[in-house]
């Protein structure tokens, strides 16, 4: 394979990753501060595809509709916690079933409205950028600055802000937070809206590369869920570095062995970490 | 720190903490039994008790961390049996827990932040904590899991008292720590409970009952001695009912 090319390749695999990095850091807080998991978070990413969808469809144009995307989906995350989540903390295997159930009536009631047909949505801007003689798409360059910039600020959310120590107390030791006088309930209500705005935001970013179909969140929580156990749980760069590994793996492999195959590789070198790396590749005692 | 204000000086309004018939089980084990217990406004109270007596679930019951199913817990004259933990840090307690009674992933420094977090009167402030525990001061960017474990009862005091609370409850803040620590911790605890209520959990009962000036005894769940420290650390029964 020549240089260009190769370096295409892994830009694509860059961009994958971004956008799972999204998921997962909404998916791996969580998990780690509220001790479940949500099945519903891939549809979290379709609904904010649809909301640009919406946003195109009635004219307000694809941009606004990605700016609304993450603002829509943390609303809908919100309400979502506050009416079923908030019940099932203390009971993860229920946890599971009800944000399932939930997912499930969020997939039908889009394919409903889609008729079951998938919709192409585009770009705000496409073309490429050239770099010597390698080419880069530019929304996919849009995506993995976006990423950055939604990262770093995340970053600083949690470690300069008065409500980021508070997410990190409740995190660190719900109980005691409770007995500091925070009001944990409300944290958990809050890191549910803003896990959903990240997906809500991942599912804008990514429905112009695919397309908008009904399914298009489920492929995304196979591969957050595996990105959250690889990375592990309970710290800031475990789901960033789970979500490049399994992004690595599911975007360098079809390259490499058949594509059906690799899907079933990504799998099986995930369990394998797991079952080697129980943790994760970063652990917090 | 200065003294709590705002206590009106009749009846049960003098009481900081005032704990009636309190009951509470775990699935179908009972662990307290009718317990009853009271806090003035100012003074100390020590609860004595050998291992598993029921301190723990007593403190926790009365910070809504553990729910009883009878009985009922006023603060400061505040009916508050079912309210969340956090609401009664705002009503004034503070609450310094027997395990893991510090944020270990995060600093020193942070630790004693989110104490002040609590805070609606905000009178505590982070210098008059350095200035009780000075070696936690130079530790203040470290985080709170590699301290000793003097250290981090200190810690753990101080984060409690940084939101100024008028009824401070200690479950046990000198367990695992060396001997010359525990008199450096029980010489603090004297003066903290010239300035405000504290009602402290202690397995040294010498230590207890100096900084206490009245003591009830737990066993099994049950209240079965109580009084001044000074009748209580005479009593012929004391022992027995402290002995493993
Ligand atoms: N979460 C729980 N579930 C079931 N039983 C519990 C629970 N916590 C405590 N117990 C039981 O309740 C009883 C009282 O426990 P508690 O921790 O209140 O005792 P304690 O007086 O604080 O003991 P120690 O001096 O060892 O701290 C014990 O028999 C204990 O086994
Ligand atoms: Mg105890």
């Amino acid at each position: 394979m020549d240089v260009p090319r190769l370096a295409g390749i892994a830009f694509d695999v860059l961009s994958l990753s971004s956008i799972l990095v999204l998921l997962v850091l909404g998916m791996g807080i969580i998990v780690s501060m509220m001790g479940i998991f949500n099945l519903a978070h891939g549809e979290l990413v379709l609904l904010g595809a649809f909301t640009v969808y919406l946003a195109h469809k009635v004219g307000l144009g694809v941009g606004l509709g990605i700016v609304l995307a993450p603002i829509v989906v943390g609303a809908a995350g919100l309400l979502l916690e506050r009416s079923v989540v908030r019940h099932f903390y203390s009971r993860p295997i229920s946890a599971l079933l009800a944000t399932w159930a939930v997912g499930m009536m969020i997939r039908e009631s889009v394919r409903a409205g889609l008729h079951g047909r998938s919709e192409v949505v585009v770009a705000p801007f496409s073309g490429t950028f050239a770099i010597g003689n390698v080419y880069l798409s530019q929304w996919r360059v849009a995506i993995v600055l976006l990423t950055v910039a939604v990262i770093a600020a995340s970053y600083l959310l949690l470690q300069r802000t008065r409500v980021g120590l508070q997410v990190r107390a409740t995190l660190d030791n719900a109980s005691l937070a409770r007995a500091s006088g925070i009001a944990t309930g409300r944290v958990y209500a809050l890191t549910f809206a803003f896990g959903s705005a990240l997906a809500g935001l991942a599912g804008a970013l990514i429905v112009p590369l695919f397309a908008l179909y009904a399914d298009l969140g489920v492929t995304f929580l196979v591969r957050s869920f595996l990105a959250v156990m690889v990375g592990g749980v309970g710290s800031f760069e475990g789901p960033i570095l789970g979500a490049g590994a399994v992004g690595l793996g599911s975007g360098v492999l079809p390259w490499v062995v058949a594509p059906v195959l690799a899907d079933a590789l990504v799998f099986v070198i995930a369990i394998a970490l797991m079952r080697f790396m129980p943790n994760g590749l970063v652990h917090r005692g | 720190m200065k003294q709590s204000e705002g206590s009106t000086s009749h009846g049960r309004d003098d009481r900081v903490l005032d704990v009636r018939g309190l009951c509470t089980r775990y699935g179908t084990s009972q662990v307290l039994f009718n317990v009853d217990l009271h806090v003035p406004s100012h003074g100390s109270v020590a609860v004595l008790g050998r291992n598993g007596a029921g301190k723990t679930t007593l403190l926790k019951s009365i910070v809504g961390e553990v729910k009883p199913f009878r009985g009922a817990v006023a603060v400061r004259g505040r009916e508050c049996t079912a309210a969340h933990t956090e609401q009664l840090v705002r009503l004034g307690l503070g609450y310094v827990p027997q395990d893991q009674a510090v944020f270990g992933g995060l600093t020193v420094a942070e630790n004693l932040r989110v104490g002040a977090m609590g805070a609606p009167r905000g009178s505590g402030t982070m210098d008059q904590v350095l200035a009780m525990f000075p070696k936690l001061g130079r530790r203040l960017s470290q985080r709170a899991a590699t301290l000793s474990g003097g250290e981090r009862k200190m810690l753990a005091i101080g984060r409690a008292l940084l939101s100024d609370p008028a009824l401070l409850l200690l479950d046990e803040p000198t367990e695992g720590v060396w001997i010359a620590v525990v008199e450096e911790i029980a010489e603090r605890l004297i003066a903290l409970a010239q300035t405000r209520s504290v009602l402290l959990v202690e397995q040294h009962v010498d230590l207890a009952l100096r900084v206490a000036d009245y003591a009830y005894v737990l066993e099994r769940g049950h209240i079965v001695l109580h009084g001044p420290s000074d009748e209580i650390r005479h009593h012929p029964d004391l022992y027995r009912y402290l002995a493993p």
